[in-house]
């Protein structure tokens, strides 16, 4: 009986192992002093944070940046719990939040863009129209000067943080007319307004596509410059959450870069830098 | 070693277990006439303990596996509803350096500073532009309504704002823009009634931290319910006819095909159902948006008939051809052996096709989430959009924190509970059965 039973158990470690080992695994190419710097957190921030890891990156050779868009709320625990070294939220954060005293840095500014398809013929909406609209007491595209047509409201699930900041700004937090349509993401909402005549959404200002139609709000268009401006209201930070006491020096390195004129020309193209 | 010649000496009564086998290697004819089999007696028993060990070794992993996913679940899901967030009301300093709170000095603090639970009053000694103040305020043990266990005077009233249920922040005027002195008071919520949990109707996490899943919950049986009603006949006589009526060639091609479908992977169907079936919807009924529990139910009867169509061919083919031979020799028309000699037979194996079927469309997820609209809200008409149990963990995992994440693990118990449930109907239909058939 002995010799089987080890046997089995040295045929099992043979096949275990090298599946358990896999979870510590990480290679150590590209000389000793290769870095990865994780970032996880919201699905807004992500493109921005993409374009700036992608940058950094080619001028410093030994930094990765791995970026995943998770959603704020995840990146905030990340950041918090050490999952990940830099964390993204797309708002600003909530009471308990604040309680965990991590460091802030505040890297871009976004606009929330209302938008609709591209056929639809309204232009434009006062914010009072919106929050009517996405509490249920505006139902058809003939009160807001369109034509005869339901309006089919889409919105972001609960606790992204588009929609926290919409809802904030827009002044009806939590109050969403049920049955609207809430989609993960900016793509879904995006997606879900591009094929649906009847749809009104709202995504950042930097991910608006041809497929959709961004609305004037109170007759000023959802642009850069109207947001440095301050016409252009429906806005929120875009904020890098880290411990300082805890992240690497090539860590410190990337994160004083953001701020620096080279990134902000990056945060120009989409969206607002910060001053 | 030769593994495969093992099983040549298998014997062929099928009783006999895998310890007889050890016990009585070579007492089967032909045995010793088979000089191409090497190993010996004693190495092959050898052999055949350990793979049992090893057999035993890896399902014992399985199970631990498994343990250990339904104690991460429960262990997760069910704090919500026996302990409060925090032990205590905690203060959050935000742009003050230094603060006395109940004595105690803070300096540079950010982290959440707990109150002594049994504190009766809470006392912030700060300088405000220049000048030191003092606020106190008078702390009760409110059960009933924790927002009423902190009182703040009328003088306060000014600065007070309330941005979340039980949160309450006092901001002060500053010398510098974005960096005004702010008290954040976060009062720690009670443990969450699972009653409200399970028939509340409103799920607002966030703001107002409410947390009731009984819409999400209805939409789950409803959709499901409605794919079976939709999906489970069709499966069926598609069953009987691949099984009975197809010719062998055609009837593998059909099978094949039907197997295909089970191996799309569901977020296609999504799509399909986000480009095809949505949009038709919306013609059809002329509402605001295609994204509704209809258009859920056409999906998910769609991808529910694979599960059924297989199983269920299963069992037919399954049934003894002398079943069949009889019923038509005694001259009855293929069409009535097929109902009334196969199906009958084959009863308890089309059952747990049917309830496979309805397990897949209550777990489905993506697809779902994709065309169902996904508002939490109790379906009034066909084209309501709603929300299921699992859509919702899956929306919402990355973007919550706190009670709110808990709660999705909650909901992954409610989950499992209804799996259960329809595991137990399915062992008890199945037993059932078996006594008929035996009686």
């Amino acid at each position: 009986m002995k010799i089987e039973r080890t046997v089995a158990l040295v045929a099992a470690m043979a096949l275990l192992v090298p599946a358990l080992s896999f979870a510590g695994g990480r290679s150590e190419s590209g000389g000793p002093t290769q870095y990865t710097i994780e970032v996880t957190g919201s699905t807004s921030v992500s493109p921005l944070m993409e374009s700036f890891a992608e940058t950094y990156s080619a001028a410093h050779p030994h930094v990765s940046i791995n970026v995943s868009g998770t959603g704020s709320g995840d990146g905030i625990t990340g950041a918090n719990t050490g999952v990940a070294e830099l964390g993204m939220s797309s708002r600003s954060l909530r009471p308990t939040e604040l309680g965990f005293g991590l460091d802030v840095l505040t890297v871009a500014i976004d606009a929330i863009a209302v938008i609709v398809h591209p056929d639809n013929p309204v232009s434009g909406l006062s914010r009072d129209q919106v929050r009517q609209i996405y509490t249920g007491e505006i139902t058809n595209w003939n009160q807001v000067g369109g034509p005869d047509r339901p309006i089919a409201v889409v919105s972001r699930e609960p606790g992204s943080g588009t929609r926290g900041a919409f809802e904030e700004v827009v002044d009806f937090v939590d109050r969403l007319v049920s049955g609207a349509i809430e989609f993960d993401g900016t793509g879904g909402v995006r997606a879900s307004v591009a094929g649906n005549l009847n749809a009104i959404g709202y995504i950042s200002l930097g991910s608006i596509t041809h497929e959709v139609k961004a609305l004037d709000i109170e007759g000023v268009a959802a642009t850069g410059a109207n947001v440095t401006s301050g016409a252009y209201t429906i806005a929120r930070p875009f904020l890098v959450l880290y411990r300082q006491e805890k992240t690497a020096s090539e860590t410190d390195r990337f994160l004083e870069w953001m701020v620096s004129p080279e990134a902000q020309a990056i945060v120009e193209r989409n969206y607002v830098r910060i001053n | 070693m030769n593994h495969g010649d093992s099983k040549l000496c298998a014997p062929t009564d099928a009783r006999a277990t895998l310890d007889d086998r050890d016990r009585l290697p070579c007492e089967f004819p032909g045995q010793a006439a088979r000089p191409e089999y090497a190993m010996s007696s004693s190495t092959r028993i050898i052999v055949d303990r350990s793979l049992r060990h090893i057999f035993r070794i890896v399902s014992f992993f399985s199970v631990i596996a498994l343990a250990a996913m339904v104690i991460f679940v429960f262990a997760q899901g069910l704090g919500p509803f026996f302990f409060p967030t925090a032990p205590s009301i905690a203060v959050v300093l935000e742009n003050i350096p230094s603060a006395r709170i109940n004595g105690s000095l803070y300096e540079n603090h950010r982290r959440a500073i707990p109150l002594d639970p049994e504190a009766s009053y809470l006392t912030i000694e700060f300088p405000l532009s220049g000048t030191p103040t003092r606020i106190s305020l008078p702390l009760y043990r409110n059960v009933e309504d924790p927002g009423r266990s902190i009182e703040f005077p009328p003088e306060l009233q000014d600065y007070l704002s309330s941005p979340e249920h039980l949160s309450y922040t006092l901001s002060f005027p500053g010398s510098l823009p974005g960096l005004e002195p702010r008290i954040h008071i976060n009062i720690p919520e009670p443990p969450y009634s699972f009653r409200s949990f399970i028939t509340g109707r409103e799920w607002r996490p966030v703001y107002r931290k409410m947390y009731g899943i009984f819409p999400m919950i209805i939409a789950t049986l409803l959709s499901a319910l409605g794919a079976v009603l939709v999906g489970a006949p069709v499966a069926l006589l598609s069953c009987v006819l691949i099984a009975e009526f197809l010719p062998p060639r055609l009837s593998a091609a059909v099978t094949g095909a039907i197997e295909l479908l089970a191996g799309i992977p569901s977020v296609v169907y999504g799509f399909f159902g986000l480009m095809i079936v949505v949009p038709g919807i919306q013609r059809l009924f002329g509402s605001a948006s295609g994204s509704s529990i209809a258009a859920a139910i056409a999906i998910l009867s769609l991808m529910i008939l694979p599960t059924i169509v297989t199983i269920g061919v299963t069992a037919l083919r399954s049934v003894p051809a002398t079943l069949r031979e009889a019923s038509l020799a005694l001259g009855a028309t293929k069409m009535q052996t097929a109902w009334c000699v196969v199906c009958t037979s084959a009863k308890s194996g089309l059952v747990t096709g049917v309830v496979l079927g309805t397990a897949r469309a209550l777990g489905e997820t993506m697809a779902v989430i994709l065309v169902a609209g996904n508002s939490p809200q109790i379906p009034v008409s066909l084209v309501s959009s709603v929300r299921t149990l699992t859509a919702t963990i899956a929306l919402e995992m990355g973007y919550s924190a706190g009670r709110h994440n808990e709660m999705l693990f909650s909901i992954g118990i409610i989950l499992f509970l209804l799996i259960f449930l329809l595991n137990g109907v399915i062992m008890r239909l199945r037993g059932k059965m078996h006594t008929e058939v035996s009686s």
